[in-house]
């Protein structure tokens, strides 16, 4: 048996229920990107899609940040590991170092990650 | 059909011995989806408080409850309190609800209330005993979604018993 009260009961209940669903969390802001150069951090937001040049000296990096994704694009150093390493997602633990030039870039807090596990 | 009484309870009585057994026969009664059972007791309730016998329905309510955990051998143990809680706050919702909206109101969307209400207790005090905090996420709409099928069944029990034109008379003394 139906009567009309039960609309506001069951509408409320479907939205109790719903909720949730509806509510889902905010995504996660877009981690900052940590660029350590020369003992100095620098910090760049992983939204915005650009290219930063760091210089010291004779050196310099060029980190491109695109798509929340950073990449060294190119080095002076002699080896160019860092840029061999390519994309790094902000997914992904660890980080580029570019030895030579002293620059690590890496996303903050994720690549802080603690310690895995300890035997004793 | 006239039931006549003398007292309240007799009622009582006779009714909690009834939602009681149809509580623990339910055991017997196996249901397609895990962990859902149909609570026939709580069509009792329902019957009383639909009558507006509301004494008679708390005491029948809280009686079965005793008497349940008492004969499943979980007489004040953890899912007791559990229980205790769920039918104090099921009942507290379906007379409030009832109390407001009386005629506008059907039996089967007070016992899906009821159903949900019961429910939503056990697993607050479930998560605040052994979590330490409950939070509004998906656990919570599988657990309300999953608690109106019984309660569309009990709210139909409560429906067809609503229907009989039982009458309670109170015998002059």
């Amino acid at each position: 048996m139906f009567r009309p009260g039960d609309i506001i009961i069951y509408s409320l209940l479907a939205l109790f229920i719903a909720g949730p669903f509806l509510l889902k969390n905010p995504q996660p802001e877009d981690p900052k990107i940590r660029i350590s150069a020369n003992d100095r951090v620098f910090y760049a937001e992983a939204g915005k899609d650009s290219v930063y040049v760091i210089k010291s000296g004779s050196d310099s990096t060029e980190i491109e940040v695109k798509d929340s994704m950073v990449r060294i694009k190119n080095s002076t150093c002699r080896d160019k590991y860092c840029v061999k390493k390519g994309w790094l997602k902000k997914t992904d633990r660890g980080d580029i170092i570019c030895m030579p030039n002293r620059v690590i870039v890496s996303f903050e807090g994720v690549s802080e990650g603690g310690i895995d596990a300890v035997t004793e | 059909m006239k039931v006549e009484y003398g007292s309240r309870v007799y009622l009582i009585g006779v009714f909690s011995a009834l939602a009681s057994m149809l509580q623990l026969f339910e055991i017997f009664v196996i249901m397609p989806i895990p962990f859902v059972k149909i609570g026939l007791a709580n069509a009792i309730v329902l019957f009383f408080i639909m009558k507006k016998q509301y004494l008679i329905a708390f005491a029948v309510n809280i009686i079965r409850v005793f008497i349940g955990g008492f004969f499943s051998g979980k007489l004040f143990s953890l899912p007791f309190i559990f229980s205790l809680s769920g039918a104090l706050l099921s009942f507290s919702v379906m007379f409030i609800l009832f109390f407001i909206f009386r005629k506008h109101i059907s039996a089967v969307a007070l016992s899906i209330c009821g159903a949900v209400s019961f429910n939503m207790a056990q697993y607050l005090l479930f998560m605040l005993f052994f979590d330490g905090r409950a939070e509004y996420g998906i656990t919570v709409s599988v657990i309300a979604g999953l608690s109106v099928i019984p309660g569309i069944l009990t709210g139909t029990v409560a429906e067809i018993l609503n229907r009989q034109d039982i009458e309670l008379i109170k015998k002059a003394p």
